[in-house]
Formats: C-alpha cells, structure tokens, sequence
C-alpha cells in the first residue's frame, strides 16, 4: 500500500536511531546531544540510512500538517472508533472477537550460529536463527532443538515446544544438496524443499506444510503431506487433521489466530507464552472463541476475551490467573 | 484524464482481455456491491488498474482469478476510502468555512488518512495518543506528559514504541 516501503533494517540499528530521535524530540534542541547523534550517524553507513529512512516513515504524519486544529486527530479517532464499534456487532452476532493489528515481531534480524550447537527458547520468547546451509529456523516459545549436520544429511531434533523451518538450499554443500530431516519425540520427517512447522505436543507430533512437501517415515509406505495440510503423528501412526482450530505458523508473524477454538484450549495455548497459572473454569470452557490474539501481549488477549464473551479474568497474583464466568448482572 | 503511454502489444491483449472478461467482471462486481453504477466504475477501474502493469498480461494463465484479485483489492480500498470520507466530513463539520481545507487538497488528505490509520492499528490507546498528540498536534513530550498525567520517561517509551511500529509497518 505505501508508495516506496522502508529498508529492512537490523533490529539493533533501528532501535538505536529510535532511541536518537526519542532524545533529541524528548531535550529539544540540545546541542550536546545533536553533537553526540551526529557522531553516531556518521560512525556507520548503516546507522544513516537507518536515521534517514526513520525520517522517511515520518512522512505520512507531515503530510497532515496542512489540517487545521484536531481535524486529522479527530478523524482518526473516529475511524477507530468505528471499527470498536463495528467490534461490538460481531460480538452481539455470537461470532466471537476479532482483533485486528499490526504484529509487533519482527523478524528483520537473523541471528547466525554456528552447526552442532543447541537452540532454545524462554517462555514468551521467539526467535529466528540462520544456519549454514541457508535454512531459516524460527523457534516459538519454550522451545529446544538439536542441529546436526553431516556431510551427508541435515538433521534437525525437536527437543520441545515448537519450530517453523524454511530450509535452505544448501549451495554450499560440496556433495551436493543434502537431505533435510526433522526428529521428534513422534515422528522423523523428510523434507523436500520446504517450508513447514513441527510442534511437540502430549500426545503427539502436529506437522503443518506451508509450502513443498514433508514425506512422515514410520512403519511402511512414508506418507507425503503437502502444501495446506496438516498431520498429527504418534505412536499409532499419523493422521490427517481436517478442520483445526489454530493457524499453526500464525506465530511466526507474532500472532495466535483461532477459528472456532474452545476456550479451554485457548487459554492452555495462550498459558503456553506466560510464566504462571492460567487456568480456564470448566463451565466455561467449551465456549467457542474466534479471533486474532497478539502474542506480545498475553495479558491484552485475556482482557479482549472478556471483552466479548461472559467471562471475567481473576488475577490473584501476577502469576495466577483465572478465567471464569461472569456473574448474571 | 491522459491515458498512459503503453506499448502497443500489450495493449491488444488488454483488448482481447476486456472483450472476453468485461461482462463477467461486472456480474461479478454486481454481485458484491448494491448499485450497478459503481460495479461499472470498479470494472472499469479494474482494467485501468490493469493497464497500469502490462508486464502481468503476458504471464497471465487464470485472467479471471486474477481480475478478480485486482476488483476485490480495489473494493476494499473504496469501502475503506468511504469510511475515512465520513469520519473526515465529521470532523470537519464544526470548521469555519474559511478553515475547511480546499476540495483539491482533499482527496490527497483522505488518502494520507487512511494511510496512517493503517499505520496505527494495533497500537496500544496510550502509546496512540500520545504519538498523534506529538506527530499531529506538534506537542512537546513535556507536554504531552502533563497532558496524559503520566511521566516524561513513559512518554519517551510510549513515542519509540510507536515509531518503530509506523516504521515496521512501512517496511
């Protein structure tokens, strides 16, 4: 939609010019510190064109100018104000919540490792890593993996939680491309160029293919899944999930996006990206909720839900945390 | 309205695509919106649009998927478009006359309107305010501070905070 877009900016370097021009707004005009940003715009390539692009972004808001008094305040609160409003329709029609937003998660930076070593995860933490091979492993909260590479094979372990794999062409390989494979607790799972995420979950592995095909290997014919669909594996063996109730890589925009989802399931997923309890009232918990959460902000989630269902949020201590019906007014 | 120069190879296929789809698209636009008058606009709009990237045409296997892409993307913006005009003719409703902004101004206006409304989903109400307080109503942080009854340091946390999610947005 915008006319040019930004660069893609380290993280690092884009919050450091922020945090420049957040000074110097915040002391006005200071020489000292207009000194000291200038130096540091001129200590790296980089940092001015982080300055002069952050200027760029600015420039919707200048084009504003020309309007009088509160005029552009006024109507953009008014234009918020109506999709509030348009929110509370969808609620009074029983179809559950929707919000909308911009994920705050960037996924700008990589950070690059080296082979052999162990990636994980905190609670609430997402992250992306580079590997040698060109493969991009984005990690969800609470999540280990192991990552082996031989001359022969990659292989990545799914220690827990949960991973979202773009995999590389591996160019630099010298015996030519090496094939890709991903263990669990469940599964071991073949990649064929691909993009696809891998969950470790009680009773079984969940595989989502966004985009080429992941061959299951078990007892037998390997089964191929592809692009769009979605398997559960365990010790059974695997199974074709049809309808499911949660995007399985809307996290890796930074987002937990629910169709249809029993409340009690959204609580336990959402209980997944904060320390503590987050315990969901039985009577309450099969409730259906539709709607797009922001993982950046758990706390936000749980207030939006009871916003529009008839639910209350307990919160004994910050980390003990109840959802439970609301009283009849 | 000046038409756009274009090559004239193109511009046969655009003929043949127009002759073969435009009935279907404007059933199709007929369908979704109330007035037949603004399907044909859109329909219309849809092939300008089209004109605009003939380097699409000649990969094009699946026209009418894609003429739809374009309509649907095009009737979107015009719901959005309308929204903003409203919410903008409100607040304007109170101006004096002489302070109203000039009609060839406006529709640049309406479109930087939407522009930054986009922007700004997802922010939190503080971090929102205080950014349009700053970005629209020129208000220093000091200000802005006693303003929202809050500190100087979360009005610096609220303004980088919104700064970098108008730049990501952007990206």
């Amino acid at each position: 939609m915008s006319a040019q877009s930004l660069p893609e900016l380290p993280d690092a370097v884009l919050d450091q010019a922020i945090g420049w021009l957040v000074r110097l707004e915040s002391a006005g005009a200071n020489p000292q510190l207009l000194q000291a940003c200038q130096r540091w715009r001129q200590a790296d390539a980089l940092h001015e064109i982080a300055w002069q692009a952050l200027h760029k972004s600015d420039a919707p808001f200048q084009g504003l100018a020309a309007l009088p008094g509160t005029v552009a305040r006024d109507t953009l609160e008014r234009l918020h104000d109506g999709r509030h409003s348009r929110r509370q329709v969808i609620k009074l029609l029983g179809v559950g919540l929707v919000i909308s937003g911009v994920g705050g998660w960037s996924l700008g930076q990589s950070t690059r490792v080296p082979w052999g070593a162990d990636y994980a995860t905190g609670v609430g933490e997402r992250r992306q890593f580079l590997l040698d091979d060109g493969t991009r492993l984005q990690l969800n909260t609470a999540s280990a993996v192991d990552v082996q590479f031989t001359a022969q094979r990659r292989l990545i372990t799914l220690r827990r939680g949960e991973m979202f794999v773009d995999t590389g062409k591996d160019i630099a390989a010298a015996g030519g491309r090496r094939s890709f494979w991903v263990s669990s607790r469940h599964a071991q799972l073949q990649a064929i160029g691909t993009a696809f995420a891998v969950r470790d979950e009680q009773l079984g592995t969940r595989v989502r293919v966004e985009d080429g095909v992941v061959a299951i290997h078990g007892n037998g014919q390997p089964v191929l899944i592809a692009a769009g669909e979605e398997y559960l594996i365990d010790a059974n063996g695997s199974q074709r999930v049809e309808a499911s109730s949660l995007n399985a890589s809307a996290w890796t925009r930074g987002q937990l996006v629910a169709k249809r989802m029993r409340l009690r399931d959204l609580t336990a997923e959402l209980a997944r990206y904060r320390h503590g309890w987050l315990h969901c009232d039985p009577a309450i918990g099969q409730l259906e909720v539709s709607g797009v959460f922001q993982l950046d902000d758990i706390d936000r989630a749980l207030s939006a839900l009871s916003d529009s269902l008839p639910v209350r949020v307990q919160r004994f201590t910050p980390f003990w945390t109840r959802v439970v019906a609301r009283q009849a007014q | 309205m000046s038409s756009p120069a274009i090559p004239s190879a193109p511009h046969a296929d655009i003929r043949a695509l127009y002759i073969d789809h435009h009935a279907w698209l404007l059933d199709w636009l007929r369908k979704r919106l109330r007035h037949g008058d603004s399907a044909a606009d859109l329909a219309h709009d849809t092939f300008i649009h089209i004109l605009g990237k003939p380097e699409r045409l000649q990969e094009l296997r699946q026209p009418r998927a894609w003429l739809s892409t374009v309509a649907h993307g095009l009737l979107v913006d015009r719901v959005r478009r309308q929204r903003v005009e409203r919410a903008y003719l409100q607040a304007i409703a109170h101006l004096p006359q002489a302070e109203v902004p000039s009609p060839e101004s406006q529709m640049i206006l309406l479109q930087t309107l939407a522009r930054v409304d986009a922007l700004l989903d997802g922010l939190r109400p503080k971090v929102r305010m205080a950014f349009l307080l700053s970005r629209l109503e020129g208000l220093s942080y000091k200000e802005i501070a006693e303003r929202l009854a809050i500190s100087l340091s979360s009005v610096e946390k609220y303004m980088a905070s919104a700064i970098r999610h108008c730049y990501l947005a952007q990206r």
